[in-house]
């Protein structure tokens, strides 16, 4: 469906390059979004998408889907399809240099056009809400027993919330290279995992746990921002 | 936000202009209060540092936690 989408506006944008600059009051952006539907890159790029219609930089906002690798192959289709293209955009943030640094893609960001940074990201842990573990001091003695026992859920390797878990292992005395991290290609399938009781804790970015923890399905128990965030009674990392 | 590689530093203005005005609209304003997003608007060379330094300090990191 977001093909044919896609596919409709670049018609659309055909037709309208035929038209003379002039008559072309506002631009038709294409935002290409390195993640599946429904995580935060998503989130972010359909918002900023709203706003660049609504402040009438934009007439019209196409996204293109397209996940995997911590971004790496939506990053790749961008820089090899849109090279030299003004109106095209994409959503990016601190997973995919994470995902760069171990996984070594061909393609790196650095050879497309730093543009802004609109949030600054932080993650939150979570237990499924029936977990004995009731904080991060609990989940802290558990893998000081039995390393392997812990396991934790979240995004591809190198992202956020996997270097937060090495942080916590190696801070506690505990060898990194002995926790048990299981990576999820996306927000949705670590979101199941942790419902699911597949997984002892659980990382991402707040927004994407946010409407479970609000439910009561998963128990917050610590944030990676280095104060209390505004209106959000969780216990940070430090 | 980044944009193609390849454009023009006048091209690169535009859409930075474009994210700017956006950030300023009510909607924008919603996405971030709905989603407990804290702003931190940076453009052009002061993001383009930024991300060098979180790409340094990542690596740092992900050294001493013996991940790579």
């Amino acid at each position: 469906m977001r093909r044919d989408d896609f596919l409709k506006s670049l018609a659309a944008m055909a037709a309208a390059a035929a038209l003379p600059l002039s008559a072309r009051a506002a631009a038709n952006l294409k935002v290409m979004i390195p993640a599946n539907p429904g995580g935060g890159w998503d989130t972010t790029g359909r918002a900023l998408g709203k706003a660049l219609q609504e402040s009438g930089a934009a007439t019209a906002v196409t996204f293109e889907n397209k996940g995997g690798a911590a971004g790496a192959i939506g990053l790749a289709q961008f820089v090899n399809a849109a090279k030299g293209d003004g109106n095209s955009m994409m959503v990016m943030g601190a997973v995919m240099l994470g995902g760069i640094i171990t996984g070594k893609p061909p393609v790196t960001v650095t050879q497309a056009t730093p543009l802004a940074r609109l949030t600054s990201e932080y993650n939150v842990f979570v237990v499924p809400a029936e977990s004995p573990l009731k904080s991060m001091k609990d989940v802290v003695e558990q893998m000081k027993k039995d390393p392997g026992s812990v396991k934790w859920g979240g995004g591809s390797r190198g992202s956020t919330e996997h270097i937060a878990a090495a942080m916590l292992a190696r801070e506690v005395g505990v060898d990194p290279s002995k926790i048990n991290y299981v990576p999820f290609r996306g927000g949705g399938e670590a979101v199941a995992a942790i419902l699911g009781n597949n997984v002892t804790v659980g990382g991402s970015g707040y927004s994407e746990f946010q409407q479970y923890i609000d439910s009561g399905k998963m128990r917050a128990i610590a944030v990676t921002a280095a104060a209390r965030l505004k209106g959000i009674n969780i216990p940070t990392m430090k | 936000m980044y944009g193609a590689p390849g454009i023009t530093p006048e091209q690169s203005k535009v859409l930075i202009d474009m994210i700017v005005k956006a950030t300023k609209t009510k909607s924008w304003a919603e996405s971030l209060d709905k989603n407990n997003w804290t702003p931190a608007l940076q453009t052009g060379k002061e993001f383009a540092d930024f991300v060098d330094r979180e790409f340094a300090s990542l690596r740092a990191t992900m050294v001493k936690a013996g991940m790579i």
